[in-house]
């Protein structure tokens, strides 16, 4: 460009004769007519240019239309075509120019990828909970032979349950990648952290890391899309407050039958430690020895089916699930430390019933029931500080049975209302094949109502009164309230059903 | 336990048998994508559509019953535009199915369309907006013409021994879709500058094909539902800009628009956006001819 310009600003001195030199007026006369000619060059390649660009298409819908008529082959690598046109779209000279100035300046970066950063969510849950009993007198209860240690529980007042980061995104044609990454006061933990297959012929699915196991229906599920601001008791006494998420494979095959069909298998390391655990015990006391080496990994094994139905509006779905691993658990029971391994099975069924009124209204009703069995045996030191009292050993084995049902009525775009029954309704006890006598009739009753003013945001307000709690052998009813805030910004991916 | 497994093996095997034809398993996430469909396709496709023509499109729920359906696909054909965010993606993880994953195998019709009102920021403080523009293009009867050929091409990457067939069928749907095209234009051009409100951004793209204007939507920001103010500020417009229609789609609360209908003396008119919508919109010509009857009765 400066090439062409310095013989255009230089033209007037060469072409203007010699003698009208002096006289500035005629002077500015020719330049004037000399600005005048090139003025016409460039509206006349302005025009050119325009004619050009309307020829190549500017429009989108032409241009699509134009290549829909070319092979599908031709088509799919047709990438380079659609980035022409847009770049046309863009006027050129004065990008043209910043991108040169930022050249010079060395600033561009040629491998940009921040089009490739995954879906980045982030969950935030609050609640205020009010309570009719202290906080430490409440974290002394348990639910015997079902929450045999302290409650973690939130305190009354004010608690900022968690923050939630999830992300998510294909690794390359064959994996998906995702993490759950849940943050506390107190700390950072790594819920989930997996990948799943997604080009495995004959309906399979692979899935390995960490990640929430698929027993049963509410397991699987994040806490930010369950339905109560708690888990039900059975789930908390099973699997403990954060679910049962473990390392491990999961497989599944998903039949090729009309209507859904869902089988799977998932080997995890089971080292939750509500039913199953791995850790090495050992207690010793006045030369008596009560020990066992950790249980080998992985420890915890699981199979499940699934199926679904649907009658005209109302959508059935059901499954069954059965876990079996080791056990290892030692807790501190009173001011003494209690020790047992063994093995446990767990046996659940599911069946959840949906009927969708419209677009924005729905009934559904869950219902889980699971069994416990377990074989233990139990060392118990009641005071380890005290050498007068020795250890005992006994075999004890527990068959234990609980169920939730749960009605959740959407009546409107923002609302949602619903009960739930929780209750623990088999407790047989045997220490050394004896049958204990245990306290039957654990149950809790909640309501809850939730103003839902985005898929995004969530206000609940939920009643519990909790017939399951004892302070030693004396039941305690409890009841409490929440008011829980819940919401979700980012990237966030639909839920399954 | 002997009978289950015996029952199960059979229904496996019954179901593979019928996968023995030649037909190609089709499943489109709305009714008109089904219609177009199975239009190209004629007998040579087997068309499954997931959400009804009765429901809001934004939320299809993911019903497990549509993962065994999207498992069989060979095809799955979706609208776009991030209409479908809350359900498809979800269903395609759980289906198991390698070939809807690949190129070959899916068909997003909104990448054919030149998009409107692409928001120029984006932010959820306005409400539920869809990032790349607006979804609902198939009410502009001009574009299904480019949404049947992408289809027909879709068809015959993946069966191209009947590629002549869709060719065919797509010509002749094409033949009589630009003849019904023309015949709506003529009877919508007494429309043009017609001034509407709607509950949602629903038919934009119909209103700006036929040179209508909106004044208005009954939902303040997109899925957000009507306040008692905004109403009245609304009415307060079509008082002073007359207003001459209310689009109402099926899915959503009717009482506003009435409301505004009666303090303004406008109609409201109930409008299907899709096949299966109102009785009579049985495919794709009868929804327009039924759209084109409401309006112009």
């Amino acid at each position: 460009m400066k090439r062409i310009l310095i013989p255009i600003l230089l033209l007037p001195f060469l072409m203007v004769p010699r003698s009208y030199g002096s006289d500035i007026e005629v002077r500015l006369e020719a330049l004037e007519k000399i600005i005048q000619e090139q003025q016409g060059i460039i509206e006349k390649q302005q025009q050119e240019i325009n004619e050009l660009k309307a020829r190549t298409g500017m429009n989108k819908e032409s241009n699509v239309a134009e290549s829909a008529t070319t092979s599908p082959k031709q088509k799919e690598s047709g990438g380079p075509l659609k980035v022409q046109v847009k770049d046309l779209a863009y006027p050129t000279t004065p990008i043209e120019q910043k991108y040169s100035e930022r050249l010079k300046a060395l600033e561009i970066y040629s491998f940009p990828q921040g089009k490739l950063i995954p879906d980045i969510s982030f969950i935030v849950d609050g609640s205020f909970i009010g309570r009719g009993m202290n906080d430490e007198s409440y974290r002394r209860l348990t639910v015997p032979d079902f929450i045999p240690s302290g409650l973690s529980g939130s305190n009354r007042g004010f608690n900022l349950n968690y923050g939630e980061m999830a992300l998510y995104a294909p690794v390359d044609p064959y994996f998906d990648l995702a993490a759950v990454i849940p943050f506390s006061e107190s700390g950072v933990e790594l819920e989930e952290a997996y990948f799943r297959t997604k080009m495995l012929p004959w309906g399979l699915q692979l899935k390995a890391g960490k990640f929430r196991s698929s027993f049963g229906r509410l397991n699987v599920q994040h806490r930010h899309v369950w339905d109560f601001a708690d888990a039900p008791l059975i789930n908390r006494a099973f699997f403990g407050e954060d679910g049962l998420a473990e390392k491990g494979v999961h497989l599944n095959w998903l039949a090729p039958t009309p209507f859904y069909l869902l089988l799977g298998g998932e080997i995890l390391q089971g080292e939750n430690t509500a039913s199953f655990g791995t850790s090495s015990l050992s207690l010793q006391k006045n030369g008596l020895t009560f020990s066992k080496d950790s249980a080998p990994g992985p420890n915890l094994f699981l199979g499940f089916l699934k199926s679904s139905v649907d009658i005209g509006s109302l959508s059935l779905l059901g499954g069954f699930s059965l876990a079996q691993g080791q056990s290892r658990q030692s807790l501190s029971v009173g001011s003494g430390t209690q020790a047992a391994y063994g093995d446990a099975k767990i046996y659940g069924f599911d069946l959840t019933a949906k009927y969708f009124i419209d677009s924005y209204r729905y009934l559904s009703w869950q219902n889980e029931f699971m069994f416990r069995q377990r074989r233990l045996n139990v060392g118990y030191d009641p005071a380890p500080d005290d050498l007068t009292q020795n250890l005992s050993i006994y075999g004890k084995d527990l068959n234990q049975s609980g169920l939730y049902s749960q009605l959740v009525y959407r009546f409107a775009e923002r609302w949602r209302t619903g009960i739930r029954y929780d209750l623990l309704s088999q407790n047989d006890v045997y220490i050394n094949s004896v049958t204990q006598s245990r306290p039957g009739d654990l149950n809790r009753i909640s309501a809850m109502l939730e103003f839902k003013p985005t898929e995004f945001s969530t206000l609940r307000l939920q009643f519990n009164r909790d017939n399951s709690l004892f302070d030693g052998d004396r039941r305690e009813p409890v009841n409490s309230i929440f008011l829980q805030f819940n919401m979700a910004i980012g990237a966030h991916r639909a839920h399954a059903y | 336990m002997k009978k289950l497994v015996s029952l199960v093996f059979l229904m496996i095997v019954s179901t593979w048998s019928v996968t023995v034809d030649a037909q190609i398993k089709v499943v489109t996430t709305y009714p008109y994508i089904g219609d177009l469909t199975q239009k190209i396709g004629g007998e040579k496709v087997d068309v499954f559509v997931l959400g009804k023509g009765t429901e809001d499109p934004h939320f299809i729920v993911p019903k497990p019953s549509f993962i065994a359906k999207l498992r069989g696909a060979d095809l799955l054909i979706i609208n776009g535009a991030d209409l479908e965010t809350g359900f498809v993606p979800i269903l395609i993880q759980q289906a198991n199915n390698p070939r809807i994953q690949s190129f070959k195998g899916f068909l997003d019709l909104s990448q054919q369309i030149k998009l409107i009102n692409v928001p120029v920021q984006v932010s959820r403080s306005e409400g539920d907006i869809h990032p790349e523009g607006n979804p609902h293009f198939a009410l502009d009867p001009h574009r299904i013409s480019i949404l049947a050929k992408a289809i027909k091409e879709k068809l015959c990457g993946l069966d191209s021994n009947n590629c002549r067939t869709y060719e065919k069928r797509a010509g002749d749907f094409q033949k009589h879709w630009e003849e019904k095209t023309k015949e709506w234009d003529q009877k919508l051009s007494a429309l043009k500058g017609t001034r509407v409100i709607q509950y949602h951004q629903l038919f934009n793209y119909f209103i700006a094909a036929y040179q209508l204007s909106v004044i208005g939507t009954i939902e303040p920001k997109p899925g957000i539902p009507a306040t008692a103010r905004h109403i009245d500020e609304l009415i307060g417009t079509v008082k002073t800009q007359k207003g001459a229609f209310i689009f109402q789609d099926v899915y959503h609360e009717r009482k506003s628009a009435r409301f505004i209908a009666e303090k303004t003396n406008i109609r409201d008119i109930l409008l299907p956006h899709d096949v299966g919508a109102v009785p009579e919109a049985k495919d794709l010509f009868s929804l327009f001819d039924e759209i084109v009857r409401r309006l112009t009765d």
